[in-house]
């Protein structure tokens, strides 16, 4: 059985368990030993894959249940899909996975996070300016005037 | 004595529509900021920049009442537990947390629980309709001004995957104990169960059932409306009110002596006892309850029951009594006096 809860079906017989490295020669075919090495290769493939942004693995989400940041989405999207659909559903022998139907968010996430960004940087400036340290107020005056041409530039877009 | 009911959370200051079933309604909404990482990653700094970036907003939009970290010691954590306002996960964990609450305590915005916003709204008696409009449109005005982590395929971005999607959890509070002296209620949470509902105890996740209150409330949160979660919780809920009615019918035409003999053992016990601890006052009440709502007992609102319920909570029994430093037995010996002056007075004064 694979991620995603396909089932799929290899013959093996000794000889082929031995071309194929299953099974190590001298050895005969043992359906323990098979499914040891399946799992440890599952298991090898979910330590590797990993999010680029919090750098939290499958294997670690599986662990924890949990997610670390917004773009292990992403980063596990192809395994989740099944997943969700086998936690988040009682009719599992439906064919359709399971989606997001509800409510969207207005404002696109990249105008959003620009926006914060904006309030940051001007919060920061009114400290700067406070503090009369001019050097970083100026550097933050500029950070934000580029912060705020690109938010004009995406209402146009 | 005569309490005040604003010693006790708005959504309990009065009874609802089907009060006699359902205590409160509640829906709460998971949302995560997309420029942060999750709780289970952040580092303590970065939680408190979660905090403050979302208290900028709220502040500035809404006239609600903040406390955080210096607020929220042991007693007052659990005084707001006890009063439905936070939960067990957001009284134990470890993270730099906050919480937001309005001046009629039936809103309240947990920073940092196990998402960065648990958002909740709640209502006296079976009120989902009302609570969603409500919830809505204040998710609606802060995601004006949060960056929420958003995906199209998945939805609202939570960090357990039991929330993904809309991240809305409905909620009703039952009183079931004629399904439970009939024993129809392990019945009633198998069928709940087997279609995608939760039947949890008195605060929710992993807390046991005391009183015979259970909270009820979908267990899916993905691949439907958020209108179609309350539909559906609505429905279900309605039969088991239903279901509850036809229970007491029963214990009232069956077993009229022993439900009458065990509201008033109940009522004998709490305006008598010396020590009461905040179980047995609890589970007394509950029966106390019963008891009013089948017309056995006529001198007690339901209303004074319900601050009772919370009063004799040892949080907001110490609160109320203003004493930090009693210990365990002087607190049972004076919830016991509160019950019983309460409960006595409003006898003679038939309130």
């Amino acid at each position: 059985m694979d991620e995603k809860g396909n089932k799929r079906e290899i013959a093996i017989c000794e000889e082929c368990a031995k071309k194929r490295g299953v099974l190590e020669s001298g050895k005969t075919l043992n359906i323990e030993e098979i499914l040891k090495i399946m799992l440890k290769a599952k298991e090898k493939e979910d330590k590797e894959l990993k999010c680029p942004r919090c750098l939290l693995t499958f294997y670690e989400f599986k662990k924890y249940g949990k997610f670390g940041c917004p773009d292990c989405f992403k980063a596990f999207e192809e395994k989740l899909i099944p997943f969700i659909k086998k936690i988040q559903t009682t009719i599992r022998e439906k064919e359709e996975e399971v989606f997001h139907k509800g409510k969207k968010v207005t404002v696109g996430v990249k105008r959003s996070l620009l926006l914060s960004e904006i309030k940051r940087l001007k919060m920061e400036l009114e400290k700067a300016i406070r503090e009369e340290d001019y050097e970083q107020a100026a550097k933050i005056r500029d950070m934000l005037k580029e912060k705020e041409e690109e938010l004009k530039k995406d209402e146009i877009g | 004595m005569k309490l005040d009911k604003n010693l006790i959370p708005g959504f309990l200051r009065e009874i609802g529509k089907d009060g006699d079933v359902c205590i409160s309604s509640r829906i709460r909404l998971a949302r995560n900021l997309e420029n942060h990482l999750f709780l289970l990653k952040a580092s303590l700094k970065e939680q408190e920049e979660i905090i403050e970036e979302i208290k900028e907003v709220i502040n500035r939009l809404n006239n609600f009442q903040f406390y955080g970290e210096e607020k929220l010691d042991e007693i007052f954590l659990n005084y707001l537990l006890e009063r439905y306002l936070v939960s067990p996960d957001f009284v134990l964990n470890k993270n730099k947390k906050g919480v937001f609450i309005d001046s009629e305590e039936k809103i309240s915005i947990m920073v940092n629980e196990e998402d960065h916003l648990r958002i909740q709204i709640l209502e006296g008696g079976f009120s989902l309709d009302e609570i969603f409009v409500r919830i809505n449109e204040l998710d609606d005005k802060l995601e004006k001004e949060l960056p929420y982590a958003f995906s199209e395929k998945f939805g609202f971005l939570t960090a357990c995957p039991t929330n993904l999607g809309t991240g809305m959890r409905a909620t009703v509070m039952l009183h079931l104990p004629g399904l439970i002296l009939t024993n129809e209620m392990e019945k009633a949470i198998k069928a709940a169960r087997s279609i995608g509902f939760l039947v949890r105890g008195i605060y929710g996740e992993g807390t046991k059932t005391i009183g015979s209150y259970f909270q009820i409330g979908n267990q899916f949160t993905i691949g439907m409306k958020e209108e179609e979660i309350v539909e559906n919780t609505k429905n279900l809920i309605a039969q088991i009110v239903n279901y509850e009615r036809k229970a007491r019918d029963y214990l009232l035409k069956n077993l009229k002596n022993e439900i009458e003999d065990r509201v008033w053992r109940a009522y004998g016990i709490l305006t008598n006892a010396i020590l009461l601890n905040s179980e047995e006052a609890i589970n007394l009440l509950s029966t106390l309850r019963l008891g009013v709502c089948l017309g056995i007992i006529t001198k007690i609102s339901l209303i004074t029951i319900n601050i009772l319920n919370i009063l004799v909570k040892r949080a907001n029994l110490i609160y109320y009594l203003k004493k930090k430093d009693l210990n365990e037995e002087e607190r049972d010996y004076r919830r016991a006096l509160l019950v019983k002056k309460v409960l006595k007075k409003t006898d003679e004064t038939n309130e």
